[in-house]
């Protein structure tokens, strides 16, 4: 089979595209860490979500040195708890369901989002390095209010972070 | 409308030329659609600009990302 020129430098580019893809994906998996939520929070009783220890009490908790765990119930038309706080230089893995309805989690401006499904927990880990002050919005259509949902995210600073200081 | 015109368009020039004896040939490496051939290559360079633009500045460079042990 003949194969002219320039179909043979198409294939090459087609392919150098296809592998550089792969290539690009993986950099930011392996070399970056970067990762996909899955499953593997878990599940539990959608009606029951105020008798799961976790989530009785939407809170933020020291778990390690720079480690915390932040567990977020999601509901018509309010986040718990609000605001979310937690100190910079962190890294901090969220736990996120809904009491009701699905909802969405979206930290505004940065790569970090979920949906929140009644009856599945999100678990998402995020490294905080820098004090800042983030939007939380609902972007999973949940209602008359759901343009209303909104809540907030604070990195504070080191020194300022009190444990515990979650309402 | 004259007649002439409607007849002339009913029997465009290309049914006639397929009657006629070719006048070149081309052979399979003379075919050389250079300018077909500068716009892909455009194309493809606007794709992998693209590209990077989307995930090295606009999904890398906005983080906080959600991260994990793979
Ligand atoms: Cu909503």
């Amino acid at each position: 089979m003949r194969i002219h020129t320039y179909e043979k430098l198409w294939l090459v580019g087609a392919l150098v595209l296809i592998v550089g893809f792969i290539a690009t994906v993986t950099y930011g998996s392996v070399g970056l860490g970067i990762s996909m939520i899955d499953d593997s929070g878990g599940t539990l009783s959608p009606n029951a979500v105020d008798d799961d220890g976790r989530f009785a009490e939407p809170r933020v908790e020291q778990v390690g040195e720079n480690e915390y765990e932040a567990y977020v119930v999601a509901s018509q038309f309010i986040f718990q708890p609000d605001p979310i706080e937690v100190p910079a230089n962190s890294t901090v893995t969220f736990y996120v369901t809904s009491a009701d309805v699905i909802h969405g989690f979206s930290v505004v401006g940065t790569n970090v989002n979920t949906m929140a499904i009644p009856g599945e927990v999100a678990r998402l880990t995020v490294e905080f390095d820098e004090p800042a002050e983030y939007g939380l919005i609902c972007h999973e259509y949940c209602g008359a209010g759901h343009h209303t949902m909104e809540g907030q995210l604070i990195v504070l600073p080191e020194d300022e972070y009190e444990p515990g200081g979650n309402a | 409308m004259n007649p002439g015109v409607v007849k002339s368009l009913s029997m465009p020039n290309s049914s006639v030329a397929v009657e006629t004896t070719r006048e070149r040939e081309l052979g399979h490496d003379e075919f050389d659609p250079i300018g077909t051939l500068a716009l892909i290559a455009l194309y493809f360079l606007v794709l992998v600009v693209m590209w990077l633009f989307t995930y090295f500045v606009e999904f890398v460079g906005n983080g906080p990302t959600v991260v994990g042990v793979v």
